[in-house]
């Protein structure tokens, strides 16, 4: 009779230890995401460049185009035509908003040396259908003391495209001692931003470069 | 799942057996008990001798015994065991007799004697696959998941260089079950990139049981169940330890164990055992390129206390695991088509350098285990054991970072889990052994909140009972086990996601409180026969229905997986798993062969997968992904597992070991992906004596092992990036010798892994995509043992 007592004990008490012990899970809480960018912009003003040298000064243009593009929550943009004109340049600024909806576009360039814009073209909705932009325009990064991030960068359309195309701008955050191994040059280089690290903003523009002065589409903005 | 010829052949085999049983006439039966005269302990091993008849036969770990089936006349049995004198008895056997035995120690006192008292027995009438001491001595250093991968039809997951799950017949993560020293490992084993929190170094032997033994061991245990099993603790002995020494030249491995084990002289019974093991290791090589942020820093320990009389045991045991692992930078990726340039690249651009240092990507995690369990022994040859344990799991994960310090973590999980187990088993006069028990777990998972990352599985918890029964019966030459358990589970979970069925005007998205409550019931049920043909031949077939419920990625995931570019998405709806596996196996053993195999197939009803839906894909900041929706549908598998041995000469012997798994989506008549492809390894092993008398240098031995893998052909170009890699040739070399100084053995061996530093990818690592695997590695092992 003592053994059973003592054994109904041990099975209580093992029964205990799970009854009083914590067995229930804490109230789930909302997690404003960090990593997120809730919104952005991107605006295109257009300047002068004046080759000084092996580089180029840029110059306010009075009464110059410029246009600004948003990018909603879910990264559509607010216009679904865009155009830029063969033979100018333009100066291209980034802005990010984080989940509170303050600016946060500068902790890439504070981090300069994990960070590089790239500017790709592709045709359709297949991202790999990559052409060679460097055939319609040049850039130039353009941000404060060197730094090659590219959330000002300025772009000059060198060639007009036949048909409207993706206008894709994406921040790569770098490997360590990646960026050492890339150079402004490599700004539609696909293949080795993405192999230097990873995709921290991607924002995609349809876009056409059209002739200068060309204005034969049914836009929804003033040029 | 199984045709009516495979049930047909199933039941004519028991049918055999059982035939077989009725036509015995000789039914009489001595059974007893051996223990130790001087602690009264159970001895377990001691070898029984009867005559006439020349029968030998074994007490269990309980110090039990039992005779076959024996015919009215007078017999002599003589009770042997290392270090005790042999005890003789005489008896006129008339009837069913009990004899029990207390051996007295011999003059010599041999400290390899095993006086475990109550050891724990693994009897089951499934295929049980066993590396030993010897075998994990030559594979220190390595990972649980490495070791498990020498048994036949076990493969291995890996996530880079560091991060490795078992494999046991195409089957992983949530549906095969690991048993660390008697308790179902609980962590967060959801993930295909999260390892078994085990220190190899607590193992003494690594079993692998690869029937649907859901019976048994309850939930998730379709594939098969792995057990960690450490020494038994010592009964009679002042103090020993063991010292294990690794160090391997790429990654620059450094790896520690200790283990001091003993008993207190003046509380017999009492013994206790403390062990720590330490491991570092930097990036490693593939032969062209250093793999960057592949370092990984561990440091483990555990200690037991037990307390033995001669009517039971008492158990604590407590083990702490840590492990720092940092994982390969360029598998962090934005879109699919960043993941398709680095697919035309297939390595890192750079070539890398070696550190230590490990940087994020990378993963912490903490997982302690505290076990208490009572083991009796009744007097009639029952015993009950009811074990209680409570395990925690820290995992965080730390990402590559826009915003945050990279120390605050993107994942931040706390499980715990308490499991109570009762079973109470009896070995009867009539043949049977009975097992009846119960398992309860309670789980509670955590999400630490601050992470500014939405989790990807919600908090949770989940409560779950199972009562089973087991009857198995040992004939002469041939045993029966049938088995039936019912299980029930209560789900119950909730946290926050982004509503992206109702986005804002200006396209911003809210957080959305999701909820879910489940409730799942199952029946499961196996049968098994063994049939010992004659001493070298037995067979072995058995049926087993395994289930498990879907985990908590697969009801309520959301998010972006990065290791693949994915956008999973759970199904709150999704119903539980049904597995039917069906394994026979054949053993041939004599003295110069050695066979092993099995042949199996499963069915599974409601398989869980993540399918991708071509006409979706989901736009974030970074990017888009293709959306992958968990879904279920019917799978089978089936496959044949090979081992083999033969002794060509004294000290030469040929080994070959081979695994083959089919498995298929039956429903869409799809390949299911991440199922192994086709493997043989073989080798030559020299092993010799030394002729020199009195030498203590002992068991040269040299080894040459060949490993082929197959491309896996077999896959759904829909469903991958790209096609599986090539097939590769491996060429392994081990070598070792033992020094024997009284008690003290010295173990030295050094093994080289891929010889020919071949450049190679293997379609099992999930990071193929982006790096080769691992080039030659040198590694030397230094065991110690006092």
């Amino acid at each position: 009779m003592n053994k059973l007592k003592f054994y109904s004990f041990l099975v209580f008490l093992s029964i205990g230890t799970l009854a009083i012990s914590s067995c229930s899970k804490d109230d789930p809480q909302p997690e404003i995401d960090q990593e997120e960018v809730s919104n952005a912009k991107i605006t295109f003003t257009e300047v002068e460049r004046e080759l000084h040298d092996d580089h180029y000064h840029y110059h306010e243009v009075p009464n110059g185009f410029q246009e600004t593009i948003t990018f909603d929550g879910s990264f559509v943009p607010s216009t679904e035509h865009f155009d830029l004109e063969e033979g100018k340049t333009y100066k291209m600024e980034v802005v990010t908003y984080n989940f509170q909806g303050q600016e946060s576009q500068q902790i890439y360039v504070d981090r300069a040396d994990i960070h590089q814009a790239g500017v790709f073209g592709f045709t359709g909705n297949n991202e790999n259908n990559r052409f060679d932009l460097k055939e319609n325009m040049e850039l130039a990064y353009g941000d404060a003391n060197g730094a090659r991030v590219g959330i000002t960068s300025y772009i000059t359309v060198t060639e007009h495209s036949e048909t409207a195309f993706n206008f894709q701008y994406r921040i790569f955050h770098l490997r360590e001692g990646a960026k050492s191994g890339l150079t402004a040059a490599d700004w539609n280089d696909f293949g080795k931003l993405s192999n230097a690290g990873s995709t921290d903003l991607s924002l995609t523009i349809p876009m056409h470069f059209v002739h200068e002065g060309d204005d034969d589409h049914d836009h929804d903005h003033d040029h | 799942m199984f045709n009516k010829k495979q049930l047909s052949l199933f039941v004519w085999l028991l049918s055999v057996a059982t035939g077989f049983a009725q036509s015995n006439d000789c039914i009489l039966m001595i059974s007893g008990r051996v223990i130790d005269a001087d602690t009264q302990l159970p001895l377990s091993g001691v070898s029984i001798s009867i005559m006439p008849g020349n029968l030998t036969i074994k007490t269990d770990g309980h110090g039990f015994y039992r005779s076959p089936s024996l015919c009215q006349g007078v017999y002599t049995l003589t009770f042997k065991s290392l270090g005790f004198e042999n005890s003789m008895q005489e008896l006129t056997l008339t009837k069913n007799e009990t004899l029990h035995i207390a051996m007295n120690h011999g003059a010599i006192v041999l400290h390899d004697v095993e006086v475990v008292g109550h050891k724990p027995i693994t009897k089951s009438t499934a295929s049980i696959s066993t590396l030993k001491e010897e075998q994990l001595e030559e594979l220190r250093g390595g990972s649980l998941a490495q070791s498990l991968s020498r048994i036949a039809g076990v493969s291995m997951l890996t996530t880079g260089g560091t991060i490795a799950k078992p494999v046991i017949n195409g089957m992983h993560s949530n549906r095969i079950l690991i048993l660390n020293n008697g308790v179902r490992l609980e962590g967060q084993q959801w993930g295909t990139e999260h390892a078994p929190e085990i220190d190899p170094f607590i193992a003494k032997s690594l079993s692998v049981i690869k029937g649907a033994e859901g019976v048994r061991y309850g939930a998730d245990a379709l594939g098969g169940i792995v057990l960690v099993n450490p020494a038994p603790l010592p009964i009679d002995r002042i103090l020993d330890g063991e010292v294990n020494l690794v160090g391997a030249s790429n990654g620059r491995m450094a790896n520690f164990s200790g283990m001091l084990e003993g008993n207190i002289k003046n509380l017999k019974g009492l013994a206790w055992r403390a062990q720590g093991s330490y491991k570092k290791a930097g990036n490693i090589k593939s032969p062209d390129y250093f793999i960057s942020n592949t370092g990984i820093s561990e440091s483990n320990f555990s200690g037991s206390l037990a307390y033995t009389t001669s009517w039971g045991k008492v158990e604590t045991y407590y083990s702490h695991f840590n492990t720092e692992i940092g994982i390969y930078e360029g598998s962090h990726i934005g879109t699919i088509s960043d993941i398709y340039e680095r697919i035309k690249v297939g390595r890192p651009v750079e070539e890398g350098s070696f550190t230590y240092r490990i940087q994020n990507p990378r993963q912490r995690v903490i997982h302690d285990l505290a076990k208490l369990k009572v083991h009796k022994d009744f007097d009639n040859g029952a015993s009950l054991d009811i074990q209680y344990a409570y395990q925690k799991n820290h995992r965080r994960e730390y990402d590559v970072r826009l915003f945050e310090s990279p120390t605050t973590p993107s994942l931040d999980l706390t499980l715990t889990t308490q499991t109570l187990d009762i079973s109470y088993e009896q070995l009867k006069r009539n043949r049977w052994r009975t097992i009846i028990g119960t398992n309860g777990i309670i789980q509670v998972n955590n999400n630490k909140p601050g992470t500014g990352t939405t989790p990807l599985i919600p908090n949770y918890d989940s409560y779950n009972i199972g009562l089973y029964g087991i009857e198995r019966y040992v004939g002469s030459n041939y045993e029966l086990e049938i088995g039936l358990r019912y299980d029930y589970k209560y789900f119950d979970a909730a946290g926050y996601r982004y509503d992206y069925q109702h986005p804002n005007p200006d396209g911003s998205l809210n957080h959305l409180l999701y909820s879910g409550k489940r409730n799942f019931n199952n029946l499961s049920g196996s049968l098994g026969a063994v049939w010992h043909l004659n001493h070298s031949l037995s067979l072995r077939s058995n049926a087993g229905l395994a289930w498990r419920a879907p985990a908590a990625n697969e009801l309520f995931s959301d998010g972006v997986h990065h290791g693949a570019a994915l956008y999973e998405i759970g199904d709150p709806t999704l119903k539980s798993e049904q597995g039917y596996k069906w394994v026979n196996t054949a053993t041939y053993k004599t003295d110069k062969w050695s066979i092993n195999l099995d042949v199996y197939a499963q069915f599974i009803h409601n398989y869980i997968f993540a399918s991708p839906n071509p006409d979706s894909v989901r736009q974030t900041i970074r990017g888009t992904f293709p959306v992958f929706i968990y879904e279920q549908k019917d799978a089978r598998f089936w496959g044949i597992d090979f081992d083999g041995s033969y002794s060509i000469l004294r000290n030469l012997t040929y080994n070959v070991n081979l695994a083959i798994v089919r498995a298929k989506n039956t429903s869409d008549h799809q390949y299911l992906p991440y199922i192994p492809a086709d493997r043989v390894e073989h080798s030559l092993r020299w092993s010799f004596a030394l002729e020199k008398e009195n030498t203590r240098w002992n068991n040269p031995y040299i080894q040459l092992a060949h490993r082929f893998v197959a491309r896996q052909s077999r896959y759904e170009p829909a469903t991958d990036y790209t096609e599986p890699p090539a097939s590769y040739h491996l060429i392994n070399v081990l070598a070792g010798i033992q020094y024997k100084l009284n008690h003290h053995r010295l173990g030295l061996n050094a093994s080289i892994d891929n010889l020919t530093n071949r450049l190679y990818k293997d379609y099992m690592n999930r990071f193929r995509y982006y790096t080769h695997e691992m080039g030659r590695n040198i590694t030397l092992r230094i065991h110690y043992n006092f």
